[in-house]
């Protein structure tokens, strides 16, 4: 996908540098035509706001003092900001390596089972098409502290466990988010394994690799682009996870799932703006670091 | 370093489609053999069974006098050369061949001096460094070939290796594909769809129509005693003409009596066919214009209008139509036909090949 778009901005750039060729010129004019229109709604919609919000981070609540790093300073310092951002890492940290191996790991069982495996994807596809406030109710009655997790561990001898009222919150929001996007990546892993050549299955297993060195040499390798994919899908979906959270648990959760999307949330409803625009303008900044080294970690050239 | 034994293999596909049916075969070892027919044929699953890609439905199968059946493909000592040659896109040409060996744990000099003793016969040295991508559709060829040639296999299995190479590049391939089949000194089985790679390459050619083996035999007996009608067809070009026919005695001699006209035919064991329908096949170089064998040869001549003149260079491919028999002729250049010229042609009939016309089985 990347890949695409890196040789679409290359022409861009070669059609427009080329000054010369006027066919080429026509092409570069064509094409920004042809941008324009979505260009314009995005700039609306996203990256107008977006640079305000830049802007405001430097200027005070009403957005007409300018006080500098202030806000930015106020935020580092704020207890609250540090739980959310160590919450939001350690949340991403394990929940998006699970989550790749989980949905690597189906992809190539429901590729295993040909004849079974339509039905297969189907059913771990179900959960995305759940609406998250139904799936809530469901949470609630499975991990409300007389719910049926509990039932459950109460017949095997297990104490019951306060789901949403202690740190086991944490683990019970990565399961929510796992159960909820393996299918999706699922689907993704599938498309990256069909693009891979039969042939060099084949050509490597009469050059005498076993399935494990298969999977290392031939199928790790051609799934390079579709991980970097997978991985910069999943870290943005991972921020979605606090519509669960938040339906589960309220504004003012557990400790352990107090992420920043609560913290946002708050401060926007406090109206403490040029903190909320420091601190999203800091987010933006590390995920957008983030995503260029995925990109350029596992889109080489081949 | 091994023969194979194919006995009675059989492959069906779930859904019970009939892939290849009772192929039995004996290659030698260090044989050339290429297996040759129209696509579906077979002969590619053949090739797969014997790679371990395919599993056999029944039959049993020996590499070196050991059955293979129940033999996982990296066991077989077997190399094999894709049609579209499946060169590991992320590893260097260098890297590409060494894989086999880093599997077999060979140790790294000995790798490192085969692969370039490898990229050197092939040519290929300075391409050691490149990712497949950068290469030409005769270089990814020559790596394919060299991947499958470090590896010093008891096969060498080659599955249309020319079938993505323009025309020139196949006729050079082919020659160097004979060459490095001699120095090499292994058993090579080889499909191709092509005739030309087939005549020209092979020790034994096996030709297979619908999973099924028509005919075993070296190149110049497939060319000069087909079996049958499909044969007959498949191997030559322009293919050999056919004629359907009468087989009726005259005066004590046999003749096949066509649309064209009647031809005497003097061979052995037709006796049975006196009366039937038979098919008469004439290849186009026996089929004679000259005025030296027109009149040499008076009982084997016919009228005949030129359809078409394909001017080769050194031949004239001639589309001629004699009272609706249509037939092909190859003569000499020199002489310049116009479509509709009324001309005289003349038949060798010692050379003629007579089928039968239900069976399509060669008689006489």
């Amino acid at each position: 996908m990347s890949k695409t778009l890196k040789t679409i901005l290359q022409r861009g750039l070669k059609s427009s540098s080329n000054a010369t060729a006027k066919g080429k010129r026509g092409e570069g004019f064509a094409a920004l035509v042809f941008l324009a229109p979505s260009f314009a709604g995005i700039s609306l919609f996203f990256l107008a706001p977006f640079v305000d919000t830049v802007r405001r981070s430097f200027f005070d609540a009403l957005g007409i003092k300018f006080i500098g790093l202030d806000g930015y300073v106020s935020v580092l310092k704020n207890n609250a900001f540090r739980l959310a951002a160590a919450n939001t890492a350690k949340f991403v940290a394990v929940c998006i390596p699970a989550l790749l191996a989980a949905s690597l790991g189906i992809a190539l069982l429901v590729r295993g089972i040909r004849p079974w495996g339509k039905v297969f994807k189907t059913s771990y596809l179900l959960p995305m098409a759940v609406p998250v406030a139904s799936i809530v109710l469901l949470w609630q009655a499975l991990f409300h502290k007389h719910g049926l997790a509990n039932t459950v561990l109460a017949r095997f001898g297990v104490l019951p466990v306060d789901f949403m009222g202690t740190s086991a919150a944490f683990w019970v929001l990565i399961f929510t988010y796992l159960w909820k996007n393996t299918g999706y990546d699922m689907v993704l892993w599938l498309a990256g394994l069909d693009g891979i050549s039969q042939n060099l299955y084949e050509a490597a297993k009469v050059d005498g690799a076993n399935a494990w060195q298969i999977f290392v040499n031939i199928t790790m390798p051609g799934l390079a682009s579709t991980t970097g994919l997978v991985a910069i899908l999943s870290l943005l979906n991972g921020f979605k996870v606090f519509r669960e959270a938040y339906l589960v648990a309220g504004s003012y959760p557990h400790d352990s799932i107090y992420l920043l999307q609560h913290l946002f949330n708050n401060w926007y409803q406090n109206l403490d703006i040029s903190r909320l625009c420091a601190a999203a303008a800091m987010l933006c900044a590390v995920l957008l670091a983030i995503i260029l080294l995925v990109l350029r970690f596992f889109t080489e050239e081949v | 370093m091994a023969g194979i034994i194919l006995d009675g293999i059989t492959k069906e596909y779930p859904g019970g489609v009939l892939a290849v049916h009772d192929f039995s075969l004996e290659i030698d070892d260090k044989e050339f053999i290429i297996l040759v027919g129209p696509s579906g044929c077979g002969k590619s699953t053949i090739l797969r069974m014997i790679a371990g890609i395919e599993e056999i439905t029944s039959g049993e199968l020996y590499i070196d006098g050991i059955l293979m059946n129940n033999v996982e493909a990296k066991d077989r000592d077997i190399a094999m050369v894709f049609q579209n040659y499946a060169l590991y896109p992320h590893m260097s040409v260098y890297k590409n061949m060494a894989f086999a060996l880093k599997l077999r744990k060979i140790p790294k000099n000995e790798i490192d001096r085969r692969v370039r003793d490898a990229a050197k016969v092939l040519d290929i040295e300075e391409l050691l460094e490149r990712k497949p991508a950068a290469l030409s559709g005769g270089q990814r060829q020559r790596v394919a070939l060299g991947r499958a040639m470090v590896r010093d296999p008891a096969v060498f299995l080659l599955d249309e290796p020319l079938s993505n190479l323009d025309a020139k590049l196949r006729a050079g391939m082919r020659a160097e594909l004979t060459k490095l089949h001699q120095s090499l000194g292994t058993t090579f089985v080889y499909v191709t769809h092509d005739q030309t790679e087939a005549m020209t390459m092979a020790d034994r050619i096996v030709i297979m129509k619908e999973g099924m083996i028509q005919q075993v035999d070296a190149p110049q007996v497939l060319y000069d005693k087909p079996c049958n009608m499909f044969v007959a067809g498949f191997i030559g070009s322009p293919q050999m003409n056919f004629a359907h026919g009468v087989l009726s005695a005259q005066d004590g001699i046999m003749q096949a009596s066509m649309a064209a006209g009647k031809l005497p035919v003097a061979k052995l064991g037709i006796q049975a066919h006196l009366g039937k329908e038979i098919c008469v096949g004439i290849r186009p170089e026996d089929i004679h214009a000259s005025a030296a064998f027109l009149q040499a040869n008076p009982a084997r001549v016919f009228d005949a209008v030129v359809e078409l003149s394909e001017p080769m260079g050194s031949e004239i491919f001639l589309y001629l139509d004699c009272n609706g028999d249509k037939l092909v002729a190859r003569i000499p250049p020199g002489e310049v036909y116009r479509i509709g010229d009324r001309i005289k042609i003349g038949v060798d009939t010692s050379k003629i090949h007579l089928f039968d016309m239900e069976t399509e089985i060669a008689i006489g």
